[in-house]
């Protein structure tokens, strides 16, 4: 299958009585994020930005088992130079900072895994409501040995705060929707995802009833808040990491489903 | 005993199976910190950076009193000038940048008191692990140097069992303009 050319069936997109939805629809592959898909996604962002019939916007992810993991792992392999780390970043950052400012509400509704790539979008949206098996972060230390970008890093302190931003990342670990709950990831959670997708509807119809100039200059004000500091000002730390021994080992481990050894260069 | 002298006694140092660990080791006067114990400290870290086979720090306090009061107050004694003050704060400054940018990961245990230079050393460590029956000594005493530690200690998580897994009661905003205690 040739993902990038596919994306109209890994990414489903509706409106239904002014609210959008996006479906991160690779269920067999846990909805890992292909570069299609990532541009799919800023296009609807930059379509619903010049179109005021739509209220709010849902992202969700086909299937039970996740909301979206990280980027399909079989998209770095082209990876080569240097240029091409940043390039990556580059892509992602634009992407991520084409949802963030979104100018309706986004409502992630997420079912089970959401990591890397895929939690990097949860962190974009503006409420986030659960199930029983959401399971959030960030595992690179123990899967891939790469770093996240500065705005991606940056939203995530905003988010928890430094502290838990190094708990989650330095132990590799998930946090579970009860944690996630008391953190501030997710602002609810609810039994299943049957309810889920219904819970999402009400809360994207609800904010959609609201002032919608109070909703813009809040989520901008927010956003502005968190003072980003530019993409060259992490350069050094996405070469480090993505240039590194390390980063090689993780992909050939991850791909080859065995444990990676790390050498720290 | 003259502490600025007696650093290895008063800073105990070791490493096993790449995991270093140094322990403040003056329970008698909570463990307050020797500029000789800051130096040395400062020194290990960058020990640590140089030498790929450590692969993480832990900080903790001798006995169950304190993980670190502040700096010995005897140490201010000696302070005469205005300049004594901004060389005591650039020497601190120093000796914590190093810590906070250790190479590895720094974690902390903290039982008891963690107070003035000790909390200002906590602040500094990436993960930082207490004590549940300790934790309403956590607090922040800027007083002596009349600053604004800036640090919001937000409410503790607690697990059965009575040990705290997470403490993550710093959460380091620069922004928040007075020290404040929430622990319920």
């Amino acid at each position: 299958m040739n993902a990038p050319t596919t994306a109209n069936e890994d990414l489903l997109y509706s409106v239904q009585d002014g609210i959008a939805r996006i479906t991160f629809n690779r269920p067999q592959a846990r909805n890992a994020m292909t570069f299609a898909m990532y541009d799919r996604m800023a296009e609807i962002c930059t379509e619903i930005n010049t179109d005021r019939s739509i209220k709010a916007l849902i992202l969700t992810g086909a299937g039970d088992k996740a909301f979206a993991s990280g980027t399909d792992i079989s998209q770095f392999r082209a990876f080569k130079t240097a240029q091409d780390a940043l390039d990556y970043e580059a892509r992602i950052d634009r992407v991520l900072g084409t949802l963030e400012q979104c100018r309706v509400p986004v409502i992630a509704a997420i079912a089970g895994a959401c990591t890397g790539g895929g939690a990097g979008i949860a962190a974009c949206c503006d409420l986030r409501i659960g199930t029983e098996t959401t399971r959030i972060g960030f595992p690179i230390a123990r899967t891939l040995g790469n770093c996240l970008s500065m705005s991606n890093i940056s939203r995530v302190v905003s988010l928890v705060g430094p502290a838990r931003t190094k708990d989650m990342i330095f132990k590799a670990r998930l946090v579970e929707a009860p944690e996630a709950l008391a953190l501030g990831l997710l602002n609810e959670i609810v039994p299943d995802v049957e309810t889920l997708q219904r819970r999402a509807d009400e809360t994207a119809k609800l904010v959609a009833s609201h002032a919608p100039l109070t909703l813009e200059a809040t989520k901008e004000a927010v956003r502005r808040i968190r003072r980003t500091l530019s993409r060259e000002e992490g350069e050094d730390l996405i070469l480090k990491a993505y240039m590194s021994e390390d980063f090689r080992e993780g992909m050939d481990a991850f791909l080859n489903k065995r444990t990676p050894v790390w050498k720290g260069k | 005993m003259n502490a600025s002298t007696a650093t290895h006694e008063d800073l105990l140092y070791s490493v096993q199976d790449g995991i270093a660990r140094i322990t403040f080791n003056r329970p008698q006067a909570r463990n307050a910190l020797t500029f000789a114990m800051y130096e040395r400290m400062a020194e290990i870290c960058q020990e640590i950076n140089a030498d790929r086979s450590i692969k993480a720090l832990i900080l903790t306090g001798a006995g169950d009193k304190a993980f670190a009061s502040g700096t010995d107050i005897s140490q201010f004694r000696a302070f005469k000038t205005a300049q004594d003050a901004l060389d005591y704060e650039a020497r601190i400054d120093r000796v914590l940048g190093t810590l906070e940018q250790c190479r590895v990961p720094v974690i902390a245990a903290i039982a008891g008191a963690c107070t003035g230079g000790g909390a200002g050393i906590a602040a500094c460590c990436d993960l930082r692990i207490g004590h549940i029956g300790h934790f309403n000594d956590l607090m922040l005493m800027g007083t002596l140097a009349g600053v604004e530690m800036g640090l919001d200690l937000a409410k503790i998580p607690h697990r059965s069992g009575g040990v705290l897994a997470a403490m993550d009661v710093l959460k380091g905003r620069d922004a928040v303009p007075m020290a404040k205690a929430q622990v319920a």
